[in-house]
């Protein structure tokens, strides 16, 4: 449902984006500036901007010189405003080097302009000041500051990127956490090259322009100019996927290759062809029939349980328990599947590959699924297929009409849950016969359900026993941190007095059994006053209430994405002393959010001198689009003051006779 | 399914149990591993020096890594930098049986930068052997030599270097050279260390068996002083031609005199543009601020560090041109541009970061991590920290405070402590004035004033954050149920006690609770003490608290027409070793009147008073809660 908003949307920019064919006044000369730009003190659009980018140009054509060669330009200024904008003098260069394929940065130039007593000063950069660092296997960094940054300071860097990789045109970020005057990408593209452009964010173009150049003889370069102006900054926000999701930016997909004299080649093609192609890559779909190492193991799980349902539990089971996940990201396999086997441990690929591999060879219908993890960024389903949106793996099966999503990374995971790192949007099943996209929809909710049972005398003192049962995404949490901090540990942990309320005798129960929710059981105590009280005070949460709401902030840009549904019950049988009766008590409610996005129930009831309190709040669908942010902050509201109401209990008027 | 997951576990449980069956055919003494997730059976260190300017360590390792909580071990992490190498490093895996798994291959070793993360550039990098497994227990070996150009350091032996972890052996030995003389310090080790001899050279060893894992605590002292370290310096040392001695701190400041030589020059028009802008300072302190303030206006902290450039300052006038530098260049350019106007001023080395332990003033060797600039005044000495834009002049706060520093004077070098805050320096002065309304909503206007320590986080967020971040900040900091921030202000004052005046208009929903004929009134609106440590049966370290702090906070409600009060909290008045607590409530017709003073001190104090604390904590939380219950009159 995400995606499809997400898509309803891109087709509206592209509507939206008419041909604006005014230019921007001259584009801005590297090295030199206006002396308006260094008097600027402030930037009017956003008064309290650290810096602004004053205009960045891109400019990306394909060279034929000498082999093909993709020459991308870059010229970008920037106005530093405040002290917290130093930083933007700061840059980072990244490139991608592959064995003998690379991308070479050349010509990096770079002046600081201030302006002192009226008089433009320029500082050049040093070109020996630019260092160069390997990052990762891949990804190199070209890492400079600029001279002499103040307050008020223009800054303007040019570079250009030489790159091998003739199939690939890097995206353009029109938006950065800074706000931007002026950005505009122009693109040279040979006719051969056939490119599909995406866009995304929440800002419209200024320009869109397409002009053919050259002579009908002669090759044909398609001429882009794609503009923006005035786009704000990005800003970060709680409960969001990734800020990447939001930021205004355009990537290309080659969708077909034809050279004069050759064949047409198909770049990216259809999903019958990816998956076809994935099917019968070395480092995906071939590992699925990499099966022997396994077999009799596979053969004792068959010999053992007939039941399919049950001998995808054992064999899910069996990978976890057998392999670690190096926490390296990623669909294709770095080790054969064989390898990772015997070394224990592998990237999500190896370990989620293996187990298809093993639930194929037990006679299941299994397939592979690939997603984007939630800090990756979601996956548009309508675009064409581009397996480098994915960067994760997991195994799809089909039992008779019921489907399961299965991750073997985390161990405390039980079968049919995916870590919330998953739950993104849609996930594409690779599988020959059934192509499709299945919904990463999470199966269980963030689970706590608090069960209480206690007496009260007539002193206040308080005196019960409380359990505590957390389930699906929660229990998942706190398995981790028992387990991370030890059982023995965590259980001395609890027992403790904060403000009134004593745990004592903590007792966890089911904390390896990740099928079954995870249940904490403990003695719950409170001292009173000391003194017979003529009235008690009581708030009937004992301490487990909201009493902070979440959602504090007064507007929201974003929607908020909780990842699943959240579901907390809180029961409490409260015995009062003899003798006494209840005054006053909260009234019983319920609130709902619109569309039955959720729901807060609280009741008390009275039955003889047993008190019962039930407070249950409900949240249905991980995802609240903006427009519905000032309802979940309200429902939030409403609980907080429902949760502070107090119990009163009053001795009765012939008990304290009786007391005379 | 779950009956085998049952038995899969047990199954580990005895194992881990019964390690003397397994743990690659090793035994391991009764009780040793207790609470441990690795238990090191063997490790050798030995550290030979050639010459004052080049020295070689080797080390040798084997362990059992006995659950997951322990696998961070089976992945060793060996640093170098521009001056080092490593020669090899090698590995290998055994099962539960002692079987080998496996060698670790040239390949798998990762290397990768290891640069901090505030820096630029720097020359540091680390390689990375991973021999994570998951069958527990099992056994790996880790051999691996390093060559060092840089004779600054001699190894710190800290065989016991974290929590669960217990240790079968370790040994240290360092090689000298006749005629070279080895300086050490032994802390918390069960026996001294002994002096041996070979043709060549002067051989020192230490040893320890059979520790146990040590367990820190809450509010406990740095796990260092709990267990058993050997540091070890230099006497005559050589940093890529810069000789050296560290006998005495004199004497290692004599070393950085040396660096740092001839590196304070300036342009000519640089220094008359200073003493232009001093020339009608009124005092020598005026000048000090007027220069301060022109650093921090030009200049701007940038991290690179390579090589010797780890403790040589870029020259003065490469900062004069560029506008950056690090902690050396920034504080090297300073003492300059003080000393162009005629203003002595001396390098201190430091130790910054908040929680850091203090360094061990009775043994000079290289243990810091900064540089700042002392400048004696007539009635006082201002610090002056030279990396910031936004600090206060001569204020050193959390970062830099109540500790030692070697200041670098023409003699050499000299122990000095810096200034220390005492609670009543590290304030935040709360005044409250609440209008409720008959739904028990309100508007409440909030003036704080915070000084030293507790201005620190504010005063970044004035600088860092622009007005509308600094709202979300305030969203976070303000523990209200329901409220909305109408109005939002910060005042500052940058002297060297450094002040910030927060002004806060809230809007509060359903301040006041109410039920039926009752309303409920927390008068402890914004600083409730939530927090209690974790309790244990029996305290074995001392409690050490580091910083001291005064809370007061005065609330005042003016109530809606009608009501009476039914239930008024007693006074709390609290006092402890830790600190004092007062809280008084007070109803007087329409006005409710709250005045709360919290005073916690700093300091070591024993472990037998750790219970005291921990209930003087919660008495506090307690008397927080307190609300004041009223009746609506009959009508």
């Amino acid at each position: 449902m995400e995606t499809k908003k997400l898509t309803c949307f891109l087709l509206l920019l592209f509507l939206y984006v008419c041909a604006v064919s005014d230019a921007q006044a001259q584009a801005a000369k590297f090295g030199k500036v206006d002396e308006a730009e260094l008097q600027m003190r402030r930037y009017d659009k956003d008064t309290s901007a650290a810096a602004v980018v004053l205009s960045d140009y891109g400019y990306t054509r394909f060279d034929f010189t000498g082999g093909l060669k993709v020459i991308f330009e870059r010229h970008v200024r920037i106005k530093i405003l405040k002290k917290s904008g130093y930083d933007w003098a700061n840059m980072e260069i990244p490139f991608y080097v592959d064995g003998a394929d690379k991308e070479k940065v050349t010509t990096i130039r770079g002046y600081t302009f201030n302006l002192e007593g009226g008089k433009i000063e320029k500082d050049k950069l040093d070109s020996k000041s630019v260092y160069e660092e390997q990052r990762s296997e891949n990804w190199h960094l070209k890492k400079f500051t600029m001279p002499n940054v103040k307050e008020g300071s223009v800054i303007d860097v040019s570079y250009a990127i030489m790159s091998d990789f003739v199939y690939t045109m890097r995206e353009w970020e029109f938006q950065t956490t800074i706000p931007t005057v002026w950005s505009e990408y122009r693109a040279q593209i040979p006719q051969y090259f056939d490119y599909k452009f995406l866009m995304q964010g929440y800002h419209s173009l200024y320009k869109n322009d397409k002009q053919n150049n050259g002579a009908p003889s002669q090759m044909v370069n398609n001429a882009y100019v794609w503009a923006m102006k005035d786009v704000p900054a990005l800003k970060e926000e709680k409960y969001i996927t990734t800020l990447r999701d939001y930021q205004s930016k355009i990537e290309f997909e080659l969708q077909r290759v034809s050279f004069p004299g050759e064949i047409p080649r198909t770049m990216t093609g259809d999903w019958k062809d990816v998956t076809g192609d994935l099917l019968m890559s070395d480092k995906f779909g071939t590992q699925l029939n990499r099966n022997n190492f396994f077999k009799d193991e596979i053969a004792a799980v068959k010999a053992k349980h007939q039941d399919p349902h049950q001998q995808m539990l054992v064999i899910y089971d069996l990978v976890k328990d057998r392999m670690v996940w190096d926490e390296k990201y990623g669909y294709t396999v770095n080790n054969p599947i064989r390898k990772a086997y015997d070394l224990r441990k592998g990237n999500v690929a190896e370990i989620n590959l293996l187990l298809t591999s093993m639930l194929l060879e037990a006679g299941l219908d299994a397939a592979p699924m690939l997603l984007s993890t939630r800090n990756h960024g979601r996956v548009n389903t309508s675009s064409s297929p581009m397996v480098t949106k994915f960067n994760y793996v997991i195994a799809h099966v089909k039992l008779g009409d019921k489907e399961y999503l299965l991750d073997a990374t985390e161990p405390l995971l039980p079968a049919g849950l995916l870590p919330l790192r998953c739950l993104n949007g849609h996930g594409r099943l690779i599988k020959k016969e059934d192509q499709r996209w299945v919904a990463l929809t999470p199966d269980k909710p963030y689970s706590k359900l608090f069960n209480a049972v206690l007496t009260i005398n007539s002193q206040g003192e308080i005196k019960g026993e409380a359990r505590e049962s957390v389930g699906g995404y929660n229990a998942l949490a706190l398995r981790q941190t028992i387990l991370e901090e030890g059982e023995s540990k965590y259980v001395e942990r609890l027992t403790k007095e904060v403000g009134d309320y004593k745990m004592s005798k903590p007792q966890i129960k089911n904390l390896k059994d990740v099928s079954a929710t995870l249940d904490i059981v403990y003695d719950i105590s409170a001292s009173g006053s000391g003194q017979e009280n003529s009235i008690i005070y009581l708030n009937p949460m004992f301490g487990q209430g909201e009493s902070e709401n979440p959602f504090k902030l007064t507007e929201r840009i974003y929607p908020v994405d909780f990842g699943a549904p959240i579901d907390e019950t809180y029961l409490c049988r409260l015995t009062i002393p003899e003798g006494y009766e209840l005054e006053e008590a909260p009234k019983s409610i319920a609130v709902n959010l619109p569309e039955n996005g959720g729901r807060f129930m609280y009741m008390v009831q009275q039955n003889g001198n047993v008190i019962q309190v039930m407070s249950k709040v409900s949240i249905n669908k991980p995802v609240f689009y903006a427009p519905e942010y000032p309802y979940l902050k309200e429902f939030y509201n409403q609980i907080i003051a429902k949760h502070a109401e107090q119990l009163v209990l009053k001795r009765t008027a012939t008990s304290q006779v009786l007391q005379k | 399914m779950c009956r085998r997951n049952i038995l899969l576990w047990l199954l580990a449980f005895l194992l881990l149990a019964t390690p003397q069956a397994g743990a690659g055919g090793l035994s391991v003494p009764e009780g040793l591993i207790e609470g441990a997730n690795a238990v090191i059976h063997s490790e050798q260190t030995v550290f030979t020096v050639n010459s004052p300017g080049s020295g070689v360590t080797t080390y040798k390792v084997r362990m059992t890594i006995l659950n997951e909580n322990g696998k961070q071990r089976a992945k060793l992490y060996v640093p170098y930098d521009k001056l080092s190498k490593v020669d090899y490093l090698e590995g290998t895996i055994y099962d539960r049986s002692g079987k080998k798994i496996r060698s670790l291959k040239k390949k798998e070793i990762e290397d990768i930068s290891a640069m901090n993360s505030f820096s630029l550039f720097e020359d540091n990098r680390v390689k990375i052997a991973d021999l994570t497994y998951t069958m527990y227990p099992y056994t790996v070996e880790f051999e691996y030599q390093l060559s060092s150009n840089n004779m600054l350091f001699y190894p710190v032996w800290h065989p016991q270097d974290g929590e669960e972890l217990a240790v079968e052996q370790a040994s240290f030995e360092v090689h000298m050279p006749q005629g070279m003389r080895l300086r050490y310090q032994e802390a918390n080790m069960p026996k001294p260390g002994k002096k041996t001899a070979s043709a060549t050279h002067d051989i020192y060893r230490w040893e320890v068996s059979n520790l146990q894992p040590i367990e820190r605590e809450p509010y406990g002292p740095g796990f260092e002083e709990l267990v058993p370290v050997v540091r070890t310096a230099p006497t005559d040392f050589e940093v890529e031609g810069y000789k050296g001695n560290m006998e005495s701190w004199k004497s290692y400041g004599l070393w950085i005199n040396q660096l740092n030589q001839g590196r304070d020059q300036l342009p000519e028009a640089t220094k008359q543009k200073l003493r232009a802008l001093t020339a009608d300072a009124q005092t020598e302190e005026e000048k000090i601020l007027r220069i301060y303030d022109y650093l921090q206006g030009k200049t701007r902290y940038v991290s690179i560090q390579l090589g010797i450039g780890g403790w040589q300052p870029f020259e003065a006038s490469f900062v004069d041109s560029k506008g950056y530098g690090d902690c050396k260049a920034l504080t090297n350019y300073t003492q300059a541009m003080l000393k162009a106007v005629g203003i002595e001023s001396y390098h201190a080395l430091i130790r910054a970061g908040e929680n850091e332990p203090d360094i061990k003033t009775d043994f000079p060797s290289s243990q810091f991590n900064h540089v700042i600039l002392c400048v004696p005044t007539e009635k006082d000495t201002l610090w002056l920290e030279c990396t910031s834009q936004i600090e206060a002049a001569g204020y050193l706060g959390s970062f830099t405070g109540n500790r030692h520093a070697l200041l670098i004077t023409p003699e050499g070098g000299k122990l000095v402590k810096t200034n220390a805050y005492a609670a009543a320096d590290n304030a935040q002065l709360r005044s409250i004035h609440v209008k409720l309304d008959e739904k028990g909503s309100g508007l409440a206007s909030v003036t704080t004033r915070y000084t030293g320590m507790q201005q620190e986080a504010r005063n970044q967020v004035i600088h860092n954050m622009k007005p509308e971040e600094q709202r979300k900040w305030l969203y976070q900091q303000v523990k209200v149920p329901s409220f909305e921030i109408s109005k939002h202000a910060f005042e500052q004052r940058q002297t060297q006690l450094p002040v910030v005046t927060e002004s806060l208009e809230l809007r509060l929903r359903q301040c006041a609770t109410i039920s039926g004929k009752r309303m409920f009134v927390t008068p402890n609106l914004m600083s409730q003490w939530t927090f209690v440590p974790d309790q244990k049966e029996k305290r074995l370290t001392d409690v050490v608290r580091t910083m001291a702090f005064l809370d007061v906070d005065t609330v005042t409600f003016e109530l809606p027409a009608g009501y009476t009060v039914e239930y008024l909290p007693q006074d709390a008045r609290y006092k402890s070793t830790f600190g004092e607590f007062t809280a008084t409530v007070k109803v007087e017709g329409r006005q409710v009147t709250y005045i709360r003073r919290m005073q916690m001190g700093k300091g070591r104090y024993k472990a037998a008073a750790y219970p005291e604390f921990v209930e003087f904590l919660n008495n506090i939380v307690k008397s927080d809660k307190q609300q004041v219950v009223f009746v609506k009159n009959p009508s």
